[in-house]
């Protein structure tokens, strides 16, 4: 459990950042918190020939608000964002998903930025950037582009982003007046989720009729998912426990999770049936 | 959350806080609630550990593991690794063959047994996957790990057995070929005459077992470093062991290097739970690389490795009946064990599920069982000891039998147990199979710990609960167990190689402060504590100030044989301890009964000082008695000077400690989510020596006991190869996931042990498996489910519920 040999720059600037990728491309690694890039180097997953150390790069872990954006630089620290008021207020959401990933430790290091691109299957953050429909803000030497987390999440640990582009800001953006949870079932506290659900409600102060309603799992199949049928079914309706039951079901329908040493695929669908519910109960009862 | 463990008070040990300071002599200081003298050191970073050995010159050792679970080995090409930046050596068999090194001796042995010893590199076939089959030894780690990536081995790969029970069957392939099956060993445990009983039975409760294989997972790797002194011949060796006495037995025999030359060390030592007990290969090829190199070579185990190569454990199988009579009364046990030993015997052979039937029928008064053990070779990573050493599976086993045989019969659990409990007069007992109890009140702890969490109470919250739909169980087991391996003769009887005695040495200089030179080793159990308490409560000493343990170094400590296993230390060194104080407190006495010019019968010995009875202004400090003592100037007649001695313990018993756990549980109906509420300890180990001490090894070994039962499993493919190899996958549980708990302790003392003290270590780890199952069983009795296969998990549960009865959870 020792890296292979590789060379080290530890650039203080973006720019820098930017043509050293482009000189290297695929052969380079960034190193953001180093709490998954450095487990894969000693296991000997990974081999890059260069380590880009993030950490010395200067503007890259800001965290401010604009019109009720927010908009996070990818080196904020999980920690930091989990504790930030602007975060809780902008999008409580990313507050929700943080306290379940892994423990505080791995927060202090872990990185936004860093989650995002690893893209686990059963990350929370990316079932939260999937579920706010948020942006990606991805740089490289032939400029900046913006992606949507809906086109940014190709499956186990895949992203759209191109070999020689860094990610430096996600902006997330919560609907007014929607309420939001995140709730996860893993194996012990800490672990990766067996499976998880993102949700987000708006319910129509008049009529109490659920008008918006977003949902998104995690750990139930090889990256995060939105839950089109689940959302469906209860869009419009009245949250009665039946109403609930039935997205909780259409949810356990719309997926095909895998059977690995934690769970059988049956029983991640199971979770998900139950979360959902229970999910979208937590946020329509007042 | 964290975990707390409550003194219940039964056994009134003053709380730290409430004990003078200076309140020294016999009776005093065992029993104290002292802090542990070996924490300052370990918990600020200053114990050294063997990774923190470095020398000048050293150079770094990579194992090369075997990728396939089995096949011929037919090359080894180590020329492009040669060639690699920094590599010094490479080794193989053919290496150490040429350099006379034997093989790794199996030290416990049966009769027929088919292995007595195996190979430290793999010579032309290999087992499992992680066997070493060759050594790369490098300038620095990183480099010693790149080169061993470039050794390519030629495998022709066998097919893999990966269960157990498929091995024995007839056509399965067959991993020793010269031994013609893959029965390793078998042994029959058996007494009385169990046929009859099953003939008159009215109930019979059949059942099959799995239990599932797990390991140790000692926080601190394996690891070894070696350095050689060409100008004198000696060898030292620092190894992360349990037993380094056993480990230079090992190195001399298989290297056939001279004792006197060669030195083992075991430093600081970051858990063993029987992980360490073995010596390892990779121990002796860093010794032999030292001499070959002329240079200090070290090794460290990554976790990677330590899931591939250090030692499982608790895989069986069994297929066991119970008969009864109408009553419940249990009237004898049968069946068969079948345990998984990996790709060949480890050291222990097949004393695992030896040790843990030994003492299946447990506090009950049954005479009659016949249990067939057999040890069938797979390609999986060769089993040992795990802290329990085979009783958690034999008491899960046992006792979700009881459990099922007071639901057969509409009995209540307790009072079942109750009806067949040995009675306290009927102490000491014989059970069915030889094992004579040192006496014991089995129904007073499950009494206790009953009345501790409310069982009286709990059917009504129980029914209550499940109106709501919510489960709600209870589960409690009562346990015996042996604890200190019993007389040397007895066990090297029983085939295990080495005896089971502790020497302690205690030295006193003119100062009057003891050394305590013991040669047993610690693993953060707590040692050097509960060893300076006892030499401090005979001596009138100060443990923290005037009393020094030294622990796990050949060169300065006395043989042991069997260190630091099977709960013996506080037991057996504990007495060994008692008896060297007791001599040089003999001497102390008529030393200063001369120098007082009184009688020796009037001489006292506390709070440091040495006195004649109720007159303290005629008194001497133990300082001034030990300087005429070492001075040797002014001696009553017979007495040679020097205050040193040297005592023996081999106990002629084995003691029988004895608990009665039980818990409390919620299982989540809609995901099989379990948590757990309550858990209670009530645990008699005798004599207890430092109170804090029995409670962090209690807690441990539930911690671990909750672990097997709920989260831990080595998953291997049908290929052999492991699934589990990170932390990732294999579970262990954390602070958040063990409960509070609660500890009421009673306390009888060992009849035959000096000291009084009945052996512990262990006792933690025994029944969490079996009171959580039978606690799961309990909550899901409306589904009529049976709990036999372990871990419990969620997705198990939720299963078992959903499938409402459709055989085992
Ligand atoms: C014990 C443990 C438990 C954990 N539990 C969880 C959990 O429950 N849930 C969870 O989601 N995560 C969990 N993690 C992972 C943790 O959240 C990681 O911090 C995170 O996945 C990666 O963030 P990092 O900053 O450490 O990135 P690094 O490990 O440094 O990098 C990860 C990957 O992202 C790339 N990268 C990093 N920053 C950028 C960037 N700005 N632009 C482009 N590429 C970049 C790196 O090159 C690398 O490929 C756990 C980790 C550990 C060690």
């Amino acid at each position: 459990m020792k890296p292979p040999p590789f060379k080290y720059v530890r650039p203080s600037d973006l720019n820098e950042v930017i043509s050293l990728l482009s000189q290297h491309g695929e052969e380079a690694r960034l190193l953001a918190g180093g709490q998954s890039l450095v487990p894969m180097l000693n296991f000997r997953l990974l081999r890059p020939s260069v380590l880009i150390d993030l950490n010395a790069v200067t503007h890259m872990d800001s965290l401010a608000v604009a019109d009720g954006t927010l908009l996070i630089g990818s080196m904020v620290r999980q920690r930091t964002a989990e504790r930030s008021p602007d975060v809780l207020i902008t999008a409580p959401l990313v507050v929700q998903a943080l306290r379940h990933v892994g423990h505080f430790q791995i927060r202090n290091r872990g990185t936004m930025g860093g989650s995002l691109m690893h893209s686990a299957p059963a990350a929370e953050l990316p079932g939260v950037a999937l579920l706010l429909e948020a942006q990606m803000v991805l740089r490289s030497s032939r400029g900046e582009r913006v992606i949507q987390a809906s086109d940014f999440f190709c499956g186990p640990f895949t992203t759209a982003a191109d070999p020689d582009e860094i990610l430096t800001e996600v902006r997330f953006h919560t609907p007014p007046g929607a309420r939001t949870t995140f709730l996860e079932v893993a194996r012990r506290s800490g672990d990766f989720a067996l499976a998880g659900v993102a949700a987000l409600a708006r319910i129509d102060p008049e009529t109490r009729v659920l008008k918006e309603v977003r949902l998104a799992a995690i750990g139930v199949s090889g990256g995060p998912v939105r839950l089109f049928q689940a959302e469906a079914v209860v869009t419009g309706r009245y949250a009665t426990p039946e109403a609930l039951r039935e997205s909780g079901a259409a949810a356990a329908d719309e997926v095909t999770p895998s059977t690995d040493l934690h769970a059988s695929e049956d029983y991640r669908k199971r979770l998900l049936n139950v979360l959902v519910a229970r999910a979208l109960a937590e946020i329509t009862t007042l | 959350m964290t975990w707390t463990a409550r003194l219940q008070g039964e056994a009134q040990p003053q709380a730290a806080d409430e004990q003078p300071s200076l309140h020294l002599g016999p009776g005093r200081v065992i029993g104290r609630r002292i802090q542990r003298l070996e924490d300052p050191r370990l918990l600020t970073g200053q114990a050294p550990f063997v990774a923190d050995v470095n020398l000048p010159g050293m150079v770094h050792a990579a194992i090369v593991r075997s990728p396939a679970a089995h096949g011929y080995l037919r090359t080894i090409d180590a020329a492009e690794a040669l060639g690699s930046p920094g590599v010094q050596a490479v080794l193989t068999a053919k290496d150490l063959d040429e350099l006379g090194v034997g093989e790794m001796p199996v030290h416990w042995l049966r009769p027929g047994q088919r292995n007595v010893s195996n190979p430290i590199l793999a010579t032309d076939k290999v087992y499992y996957v992680g066997q070493p089959v060759a050594v790369v030894v490098a300038d620095d780690a990183y480099a010693a790990e790149d080169a061993a990536e470039l050794v390519s081995l030629e495998i022709d790969p066998l097919p893999a057995m990966v269960n157990a029970e498929e091995a024995l069957q007839p056509g399965a392939t067959i991993l020793h070929e010269e031994w013609e099956t893959n029965l390793l060993a078998e042994h029959i445990a058996s007494g009385g005459d169990v046929d009859r009983q099953f003939e008159h039975a009215e109930v019979v409760i059949a059942e099959r077992f799995q239990i599932q294989r797990q390991a140790g997972m000692p926080i601190e790797t394996r690891g070894a470093a070696a350095t050689y002194d060409p100008l004198t011949g000696e060898l030292t060796l620092w190894v992360s062991t349990q037993m380094p006495h056993l480990v230079k037995t090992d190195i001399c025999q298989v290297c056939g290097w001279p004792g006197h030359k060669v030195r083992v060390i075991a430093p600081a030592v970051g858990g063993g739970f029987g992980v360490k007990e073995p010596p390892y290969p990779e121990e002796i090829v860093v010794c032999v690389l030292a001499k070959q190199l002329a240079r200090p070579v070290k090794w460290v185990e990554d976790r990677r490795e330590h899931f591939l190569a250090s030692v499982q454990a608790r895989e069986m199988t069994w297929d066991v009946e119970l008969a009864a009579d109408g009553n419940g009364r249990i009237l004898g046990l049968r069946g068969r064990v079948i345990y998984d030993v990996g790709g060949h015997a480890s050291a222990q052979g097949i004393g695992v599920p030896i040790v843990g039937t030994g003492m299946m029928l447990g506090p009950y008064d049954v005479q009659h069982m016949r249990v067939h053990i057999l040890g069938a070779v797979t390609n999986k990573v060769p089993a040992g000891a795990y802290r329990g050493f085979g009783r958690p599976q034999a008491t899960f086993v046992m006792e979700r039998l009881v459990d099922e045989l007071a639901a057969r019969l509409n009995l209540d659990r307790a009072a079942v147990r109750q009806r067949n409990f040995i009675a306290p007069h009927a102490q000491p007992y014989r059970n069915a199979l030889g094992h004579v109890y040192d006496g014991g009140d089995y129904g007073r702890t499950l009494d206790r710990a009953l009345r501790q969490i409310g069982y009286d109470v709990f059917a009504a919250r129980q029914a209550e609960a499940r109106a709501q739909g919510r489960l709600l169980g209870i589960g409690f087991v009562t346990f015996v167990m042996e604890a200190g391996l019993g007389p040397s003769e007895q066990i090297v009887r029983g085939g295990h190689m080495t005896g089971t005695y502790e020497t302690v040495l205690i030295r006193m200089d003119p100062s009057g402060k003891a050394v305590v030179y013991c040669g047993s080793s610690s693993q953060g159990q707590g040692h050097e504590t509960t060893l300076a308490q006892v030499c401090a409560d005979r001596l009138g000493l100060d443990p923290e100030r005037d009393v020094v343990v030294v622990l796990g170094d050949t060169a300065t400590t006395p043989y042991s044989p069997a260190s630091a296993i099977g709960s013996r230390v506080g037991m057996v060194g504990g007495a060994a301890t008692f008896l060297a104080a007791d001599r040089i407190r003999e001497k102390l006495v008529k030393l200063t009964a001369h120098l007082l010019e009184a009688n020796v019968g009037d001489i006292e010995i506390s709070e440091g000082l040495a006195y004649v009875q109720g007159s303290k202004d005629r008194a001497l400090t133990i300082q001034e008695v030990a300087t005429a003592a070492c001075l040797g100037s002014n001696l009553p007649d017979g007495m040679l000077p020097g205050l040193e001695v040297s005592e023996t313990f081999d106990p002629p018993v084995s003691t029988f400690p004895y608990a009665t756990h039980a818990a409390t549980v919620e299982i989540d109906p809609d995901t099989g989510g379990l948590t757990i509420l309550r858990y209670v300890v009530v645990q008699d180990c005798g004599t207890m020596i430092n109170p804090s001490v029995v409670e962090g090894q209690i807690a441990g070994g539930v911690a671990q006991g909750i672990g097997g039962a709920l989260l831990e499993q080595l998953v291997y493919n049908s290929d052999g190869q492991p699934l589990t190899t990170s932390f990732m996958d294999y579970l262990l549980p954390t602070a958040v996931e063990i409960p509070d708990i609660e500890i009421v302790h009673l306390q009888t003392p060992a009849p035959d042990i000096p000291g009084g003290m009945k052996g512990l270590g262990e006792a933690g780890t025994v029944a969490p498996a079996a009171v959580l199952g039978n606690a799961v069983a309990d909550a899901l009795a409306p589904f009529g489910i049976r709990v036999t296969t372990l871990p419990l998990d969620p997705d198990r549960l939720w299963r078992a519920i959903n499938r409402r009865g459709d055989g085992a959870s």
